[in-house]
């Protein structure tokens, strides 16, 4: 093969595995009691409830905090206006959502979830490409977590093509 | 089949070719390529590719609204997903390594080890209404699924275009008519390999050129043989050995779930190698992570001869055949916007 056309082929597909990297299809471990969380997630057990927004629009009341879990109630897909195309959007009888996240410090943040859902954040419309994805700690309803570099400032989550109609979510500080 | 699609020197030189069909269906195929084979109740048309496509990223193919076809073949994974294999909706474990889609419409039969499957237009209901295991979880639900497309107006209207004999009728013939259509389209023969076949003396490093030597000289091209290297048969190439005879785990026997003959244990329809470097992980449970251990894993059978001749092998051998390999790789075929996610339907954003 070309050396040059390798070089390009590869870099385009670790950014097209950056972009998607957060399939996280391993079944979920059989557990006969829930664990706590490890301490940097601890903030995953005392949730509070909020409810996703449906378009950019109501936002402000849909803000997650970071270190801090969150019972989402989310939406019927149709009924979510979603500010860019989710890579994996969800059928009609699948829920989705909008959240705002504002980060203070740059670093690297992880998006908890407690289901498989698609996630797409997104600073100034754009997604922001993630960096890491892996399954949550066994037994501690985290079954899905994927790591980005942030800056400071204000982003969006997009949630999308989630069998229930709520999820659990916190957004916690890596590094 | 395969060895009459390209049709050499004299095509070498045309920068691409356009096949009109009597149904008015143009292809856009490489240099070369004839088009596949269509079924005559099932003629190519623009309307049923692009109901196709978007039926192909429509998770309301699934019970529960997560999973569409393009949730496990990933496009910039040459429509294969980067995991073993792929749980079913609500978690169900999955079974088998997703299988690439590249040229899949010259492949007959389909998937890993089911002989009776030739037919694109019904090897849909597979992984939509199929049970062992569970993948979109449909099975009893085709209704619904009509009612939930039916209740889109844009799928109306695509589909009253694609099936204007049927009069747009909804149902899972129409839809896997339209999903075999889109998928028709997946065409990949312009990878460097192919670039090198029509006279780029440049499209093959010099590594790649070595290792496709290698590749005939092992006797690879055995099974992996033709213009997409699968001979589309049944082979074993002794993966496993878990009880001294040759026996695989029981999770996946291979073809002899199907035949029930002692000699199928552990037989598998050849993948085709098109683009094998973008869709590991590798084998049939997806076992194997890298292709340097998917070449070793090959070691099979005593009696195959492989066995010695892959032992023999030093890690620069080894590195020339995956890069023989690599030569394989399409980027048009993982980039062509014309197989992504529509990001418009009916004119209006498709979200």
């Amino acid at each position: 093969m070309n050396p040059k056309f390798l070089a390009i082929l590869v870099a385009a597909l670790l950014v097209c595995g950056s972009a998607n990297a957060q399939e996280m299809r391993e079944a979920a471990p059989k557990c006969d009691a829930m664990v706590a969380p490890p301490p940097a997630l601890a903030g995953w057990t005392a949730t509070r409830d909020i409810a996703s927004a449906t378009k950019v629009d109501g936002l402000d009341a849909a803000s997650l905090i970071i270190d801090k879990g969150a019972k989402v109630a989310l939406h019927p897909t149709r009924e979510v206006s979603y500010v860019t195309q989710p890579d994996k959007p969800g059928g009609s009888v699948a829920h989705g959502g909008l959240l705002s996240v504002t980060v203070g410090a740059a670093g690297t943040y992880q998006v908890n979830l407690s289901s498989g859902a698609w996630i797409d954040l997104l600073q100034g419309g754009k997604p922001v490409l993630s960096t890491a994805h892996a399954p949550g700690p066994a037994c501690t309803g985290i079954r899905k977590t994927v790591q980005f570099p942030l800056q400071p400032g204000n982003y969006v989550l997009q949630l999308s093509a989630n069998a229930a109609p709520d999820i659990q979510v916190m957004v916690s500080r890596v590094q | 089949m395969m060895r009459g699609l390209l049709l050499g020197a004299a095509l070498a030189a045309v920068a691409a070719t356009a096949l009109a069909t009597p149904s008015g269906y143009v292809w856009h195929l490489p240099p070369g390529v004839m088009p596949p084979p269509v079924p005559a109740d099932n003629s190519m048309s623009d309307a049923k590719v692009a109901l196709g496509r978007r039926l192909f990223y429509d998770a309301d193919l699934s019970i529960d609204g997560t999973t569409s076809c393009g949730t496990c073949h990933e496009q910039h994974r040459a429509f294969t997903e980067g995991n073993a294999s792929h749980p079913g909706v609500g978690g169900v474990p999955g079974k088998r390594n997703v299988m690439a889609l590249g040229n899949v419409a010259y492949f007959t039969p389909l998937t890993w080890a089911d002989p009776t499957l030739h037919d694109m237009e019904t090897q849909m209901r597979v992984p939509v209404l199929g049970t062992n295991p569970v993948e979109m979880g449909m099975a009893g639900k085709e209704d619904e699924l009509a009612r939930r497309l039916g209740a889109d107006d844009c799928y109306r209207q695509m589909f009253q275009d694609a099936f204007p004999e049927d009069k747009g009728r909804i149902d899972m013939k129409t839809v896997g008519k339209a999903l075999a259509s889109f998928e028709r389209t997946l065409i990949s023969y312009d990878a460097p390999y192919d670039k090198a076949r029509r006279g780029d003396a440049h499209a093959m490093s010099d590594a790649a050129r070595r290792g496709e030597t290698l590749f005939s000289n092992l006797g690879c091209a055995a099974c992996h043989s033709g213009v997409n290297f699968t001979d589309l048969k049944y082979h074993a190439i002794g993966l496993y050995d878990v009880d001294g005879k040759g026996g695989y785990p029981a999770r996946d026997r291979g073809l002899i779930e199907i035949s029930g003959k002692p000699s199928d244990e552990g037989v598998l329809r050849t993948p085709s190698l098109r683009n094998v470097a973008l869709t590991g992980p590798y084998m049939h449970d997806g076992s194997i992570k890298n292709l340097p251990d998917a070449v070793r894993g090959h070691a099979g059978r005593e009696a195959s001869g492989l066995k010695t001749k892959i032992a023999a092998m030093d890690a620069d051998e080894i590195a020339d055949l995956v890069a023989f390999l690599e030569s394989l790789s399409d980027r048009s075929f993982v980039t062509n916007p014309d197989f992504a996610l529509p990001k418009m339907a009916c004119g209006k954003p498709n979200y």
